[in-house]
């Protein structure tokens, strides 16, 4: 059972649990832009600006879609949060799409706090292309949240935030996310095609036409491929939990 | 009288070479309260997480209300307060009862569950903040929410004290009068004997009524006289040869069924202190049951 008060009451309570949670909130959203000012702005030349501003909003961005699925599912889970709503008539969507709220508001005030930096970097982006890059990396948080799920449900709470950490820092390494993809050996740069991440990265670096320069329906055929796939792992560990 | 829950051969086990359930057979009546006592690692929770669908048995069949334990039918009309870890820690006591409110078609009025489990005191507290009393009011009240005919309760009473217990006892028996079916999981005789109508006990992976089973027949209706005395045992063991005679340090207990040829050779032959006689209670048969079983 799904109905509009519920789901809107579900949202309220999983946005409550994440912002009166200071000790969280505070370092998962300092932390990107932290690395964004270092990495992403004292090492870039003019003419990068852009580049690593679109790559570090992803990296962001998906950052509160791993955790709060996968740290705190495994939390949920554990402690018997999980189980209550197993044993109520409310559907699992309604407990998984709230999370996905969750999730999108904290992405986009990560959004923020990184695109206030970006005002005093050299970031020349028109109003349309930075929403369009910001609307990208929203729905690429998506395969994200179910990439966290899976883990949240497979990984004790006390592994979950090391595992996390494990899938975040490497993915977004390897997709190009932190240096430009094309730094890499060739092998690397074909692995970065497994990667959700890296697909969401050439979309939106489409905007300004920073991509690889493969076609758009390439990455996002792979991409929606890819999320499907984890919806199926999702959806088959979530049954089993 | 209807059955709310039937339970037909059921078996389960988490290794096959260990059945926990054997062929396990159990009615519930409607409007009862029923308890199901039994020791640490009987399958006492196994047993209610296949009642509520949440454990497929290996073989045999579970109808609750006539339905599948894990259809939407049963969800709506089954609440459970089970044994949690926790609840997310920052959520208000009314954030929770709001958010599992809405997920009910016929939800109880909130000022009625607030009053029935008694949450006034403490419904803008989070969840972080509450003691171990509060947390189990919570818990039965989330159970309760969506006004349910079958309420399981497992263990409803850690962690409270002697007050708290008294007022869920009264919620339960409040429940009881508007013809709710509860079970209850409990490891405190006195609660199971005063609350339940109908006393199980889970043992050797099969359900019986306490009162069905034949040693506990035999040692419920005893008198237990209890005395101090400094002979040594085996002066009283002599003069009462024929008696279930324990002794520990110089308190002597003893069990029978003829309490006064005991009573009359105690007064008039030994020096005997502190002499107390009373029927035996619930708990002390249930645990001289088990403590005969294990040996």
């Amino acid at each position: 059972m799904m109905n509009t008060t519920s789901f809107l009451l579900e949202s309220k309570v999983e946005l409550l649990s994440i912002f009166r949670s200071k000790g969280f909130v505070i370092p998962a959203s300092v932390f990107p832009c932290l690395f964004y000012l270092f990495f992403g702005i004292m090492f870039s030349h003019d003419d990068s600006h852009n580049y690593m501003f679109i790559n570090y909003l992803i990296f962001g961005m998906i950052s509160p879609a791993l955790f709060s699925f996968g740290v705190n599912v495994a939390i949920e889970k554990q402690n018997g949060w999980l189980v209550l709503k197993q044993l109520s008539p409310v559907s699992a969507y309604q407990y998984l799409f709230a999370k996905c709220v969750s999730a999108s508001v904290f992405s986009l005030i990560v959004a923020c706090l990184m695109s206030m930096l970006a005002l005093f970097s050299g970031v020349s982006l028109a109003l349309e292309q930075f929403l369009i890059i910001v609307l990208i990396a929203l729905l690429g948080t998506f395969p994200l949240c179910l990439l966290g799920l899976v883990i949240g449900l497979c990984v004790s709470a006390k592994a979950a935030p090391a595992v996390v950490n494990l899938v975040y820092l490497p993915l977004s390494l390897l997709s190009g996310l932190w240096l430009p993809i094309t730094l890499f050996p060739e092998p690397m740069q074909w692995f970065a095609w497994l990667l959700p991440t890296f697909h969401i990265s050439q979309l939106a670096l489409g905007v300004i036409d920073a991509a690889l320069g493969f076609a758009i329906y390439y990455h996002l055929s792979i991409f929606t491929l890819q999320t499907c796939l984890l919806c199926f792992f999702a959806h088959t560990k979530f049954k089993q939990a | 009288m209807n059955s709310a829950i039937d339970l037909s051969n059921i078996n389960f086990g988490y290794r096959d070479s260990n059945p926990l359930l054997a062929g396990l057979n159990l009615t519930l009546q409607q409007g009862q309260v029923h308890a199901i006592l039994g020791q640490n690692g009987a399958g006492k929770t196994t047993l209610i997480n296949i009642m509520l669908g949440r454990i497929k048995p290996t073989s045999g069949q579970v109808r609750v209300l006539g339905h599948p334990p894990d259809s939407l039918f049963c969800r709506q009309r089954v609440g459970a307060m089970m044994q949690l870890g926790g609840l997310p820690l920052h959520i208000k006591v009314r954030e929770f009862i709001e958010l599992f409110s809405s997920y009910h078609q016929h939800p109880t009025p909130l000022d009625d569950i607030i009053s029935l489990c008694q949450l006034e005191g403490f419904l803008q507290q989070t969840f972080d903040t509450l003691s171990g009393g509060q947390k189990q009011r919570l818990f039965m009240a989330i159970a309760m929410v969506g006004d349910p005919d079958i309420i399981f309760l497992d263990e409803p009473s850690v962690g409270m004290d002697v007050e708290s217990r008294q007022q869920l006892w009264q919620a339960i028996l409040a429940l009881k009068q508007q013809n709710k079916t509860v079970l209850l999981t409990t490891h405190y005789l006195h609660e199971a004997e005063t609350l339940a109508d109908e006393l199980l006990v889970l043992r050797e992976g099969k359900c019986t009524n306490l009162t069905d089973i034949p040693e506990l027949a035999n040692i419920y209706p005893r008198a237990q006289i209890k005395f101090t005395c400094d002979l040594p045992e085996v002066t009283l063991l002599d003069a009462l040869p024929m008696v279930n005679l324990s002794v520990e340090g110089n308190k002597f207990t003893i069990l029978t069924n003829e309490p006064n040829p005991i009573l009359q050779r105690l007064l008039t032959q030994f020096d005997v202190h502190n002499l107390q006689v009373a029927p035996m209670s619930l708990e002390e048969a249930y645990l001289s049951l088990m403590n005969n079983g294990n040996a």
